[in-house]
């Protein structure tokens, strides 16, 4: 005969997977929110439309920067701009985002001690943009002096165009895919486990099926764990896409072990579904259930957790607030293990913040849902 | 089976039961009979250990609610009032989940029900939300028996369900009972009174009183007429405040094109009906005017009323019971 948690945990399973729409939209959205933020949202550049004003006509070095810019995949030069007016109207058309300005004497300023001055505009509006504009159009630009100074058989750079000193190697602030990845993990961990843990147990709740599980043999724990397991492997299965996702399409690293990671996000999902079951206990609709966890759960994860404002930046109040926010640990804890390369026992503080969090929050759903099984 | 002493539970503002008791021995239906509000969902689920009263005490197959709940809810299968299994489950899906929450075999549940399973089981296949008030009431009643419980705690069950069914869910029930399973039902259709060994009549969270259904005769107080309307005779808004303004009139309300007035004289002639009507300038003749037995529904009506003035006691009072 089978058990009575096995018989739960089969029936959870049937409605998770007879529910059909939300089961497209648990996988879609995690796709949808990976590729926004990667391709849409982007701070990463790829064939940025960029200006010109070449007020040197045809000097061969300016020739040679433009031709040197358009190689690179970076850049493509879209238009050419007459005049300084023209550079102000060019970027309130919205299609380009940097404009090369070239000086007229640019051949012979070169030879000059100190070099010629290459101006780089860009739109300021869009400031993550503009400064990865910048930094990738430094780089290739002191490529190029290198390359003359190379032809012209110096060996130091003495005759550069523009001094340029910026690293892209190894700058994860500067590639937006590496801080985004944490951060839908954790949002869809919220989505997923928390809010649809707490709609399915309000479900019940709803719909009168909990006062018949009340009323039977079925111990609160066998119930808690039965809507917890299936929820959890869910989760993980999705993670684990998210993850992939990362790092085949957007090339985000993984210096860290694979069970650190797994440990990090197994503790995550296990906070966030108890987190989900404790919001269920405290509702009566599946409506309420929704609302309570976007309000409670699903906002604090997006904005308290320093996936898209920085930590550092907020008053004091609000850095204490984040602190309570499982999800800011979490994305500290995965940065530090996919990104800087980390072990589990460096990461100390964010995995037993976590783990403390998992074990109290756990107790108290248990707790909470326990007590309610009883007569009231 | 059944023996509940002075319940009383208050919810929120209101008192939801006041001092409610009930005696149900092993083997009998026992009838709750109120309108929707009266407290019968409240003391369902006081007996089966849901709720806890504020005051009072109960057993429930020998088993005291209050200390030996767990033993209780081993003892009782409960349907609650609203439809309460999964509707994304399919019949079988439910009788089995429910079978093995219970360890029990799901295949004996014909040897249980009976009948009542082979009605639904065409349905197997079907998603439990997609069968009609009936099957589903069916279905419930499956579901709650699937542990061969001792006593059956049936809340409103043939609500909303077409008369074939429930005619067919009575049967079921009265073969049950003859098993010597003890059933507490709750309806607040009338007729189904005549159904039960026994019935309370539960207002406004009080007991009015508990009898067998036949002696409902013998406790109205007075005498009933019913006062058909024919074709072409006075309609039932113009009669209704004559016959409640006579002074030996303790009420009346119609069904329809009937009227029963209740009169506070044991004793009393149709005539003296007849030359009352006369009086107040209205011709008899179309109209058909009896003594009848009263019913469960006059004897419920004639006590909830009670205390009240006759003025109160409107058309839309006696609707209320079949909302």
């Amino acid at each position: 005969m089978q058990s009575s948690f096995v018989t739960f945990m089969n029936k959870e399973w049937r409605h998770i997977l007879r529910e059909r729409r939300t089961l497209v939209m648990i996988f879609a959205i995690p796709l949808a929110l990976v590729l926004l933020f990667g391709y849409v949202i982007s701070t990463d550049i790829d064939h940025t439309p960029i200006a010109v004003l070449d007020s040197s006509h045809g000097d061969p070095l300016a020739r040679k920067l433009m031709h040197k810019l358009s190689a690179a995949d970076q850049f493509h030069i879209v238009d050419q701009v007459n005049c300084e007016a023209d550079i102000d109207r060019a970027f309130k058309r919205g299609v380009v985002k940097m404009v090369v300005v070239i000086p007229s004497d640019i051949g012979s300023d070169a030879r000059r001690y100190g070099g010629a001055e290459v101006q780089l505009v860009t739109d300021a509006s869009d400031l993550n943009v503009a400064t990865t504009v910048i930094s990738y159009a430094t780089a290739i630009i002191s490529d190029l002096n290198a390359e003359l100074n190379t032809q012209a058989g110096h060996l130091t750079a003495d005759q550069p165009v523009l001094r340029t000193n910026v690293r892209m190697m190894y700058n994860p602030e500067l590639k937006s895919a590496y801080m985004f990845v944490p951060g839908v993990i954790a949002l869809i961990v919220m989505i997923v486990a928390a809010m649809m843990t707490s709609v399915t147990l309000a479900r019940e709740k709803e719909s009168g099926t909990l006062r018949l599980l009340t009323v039977s043999p079925l111990k609160a724990h066998t119930i808690v764990l039965g809507k917890m397991v299936p929820y959890f492997i869910l989760t993980a299965v999705i993670t684990g896409l998210i993850m992939v996702l990362g790092t085949w399409v957007f090339e985000v690293p993984c210096y860290g072990t694979l069970w650190g990671v797994a440990l990090l996000c197994s503790l995550f999902i296990l906070a966030a579904i108890a987190l989900g079951i404790l919001i269920s206990s405290l509702v009566k609709t599946q409506q309420s259930a929704l609302t309570s966890s976007l309000l409670g759960l699903f906002l604090p994860t997006m904005l308290l957790s320093g996936f898209i404002f920085p930590i550092s930046n907020m008053p004091q109040v609000m850095q204490g607030l984040c602190q309570v926010v499982p999800a800011t640990w979490f994305i500290e804890g995965i940065k530090g293990l996919m990104l800087k390369g980390q072990t589990v026992t460096e990461l100390w503080l964010p995995m037993t913040v976590l783990g403390g969090m998992t074990l109290v929050l756990g107790g108290g759903a248990l707790w909470m849902f326990a007590r309610r099984t009883r007569p009231r | 089976m059944i023996e509940a002493k002075g319940i009383t539970k208050r919810r929120g503002q209101t008192l939801a039961l006041e001092n409610v008791s009930l005696s149900v021995p092993a083997g009998s239906i026992h009838g709750l009979i109120g309108a929707v509000g009266a407290g019968k969902s409240t003391l369902f689920e006081i007996l089966v250990t849901l709720l806890r009263p504020d005051s009072g005490e109960a057993t429930v197959g020998g088993y005291d609610i209050a200390r030996e709940w767990r033993a209780v809810r081993r003892t009782v299968g409960y349907m609650p009032a609203v439809f309460s299994l999964y509707g994304d489950l399919t019949v079988a899906e439910n009788l089995r989940f429910f079978a093995r929450i219970y360890h029990q075999d799901p295949t004996h549940i014909r040897k249980l029900v009976g009948e009542i399973w082979s009605q639904i089981e065409p349905f197997s296949n079907r998603p439990a939300a997609h069968l009609s008030g009936g099957m589903k009431q069916k279905l419930a009643l499956c579901c709650a028996m699937v542990h061969d419980p001792q006593v059956l705690m049936l809340d409103e069950p043939t609500t909303g369900v077409d008369p074939t069914s429930r005619h067919e869910f009575w049967t079921a029930l009265h073969r049950l009972a003859d098993q010597g399973k003890t059933i507490l039902v709750s309806t607040s259709y009338m007729d189904e009174a005549a159904q039960c060994d026994r019935i309370t009549l539960l207002h406004e969270g009080s007991t009015l009183a508990t009898l067998a259904p036949h002696e409902a005769p013998d406790l109205y107080h007075g005498t009933l007429y019913e006062i058909t309307l024919q074709e072409g005779s006075l309609g039932s808004e113009r009669l209704l405040p004559l016959l409640r303004d006579w002074s030996l009139s303790r009420g009346c309300y119609s069904f329809g094109d009937r009227i029963h007035l209740s009169i506070a004289l044991p004793d009393i002639r149709t005539e003296t009906v007849e030359s009352y009507l006369r009086g107040q300038g209205v011709s008899v003749e179309g109209l058909h005017i009896v003594p009848v037995r009263p019913s469960v529904e006059d004897l419920f009506i004639q006590l909830a009323s009670k205390g009240e003035t006759t003025d109160s006691l409107n058309p839309d009072t006696t609707n209320a019971l079949h909302a």
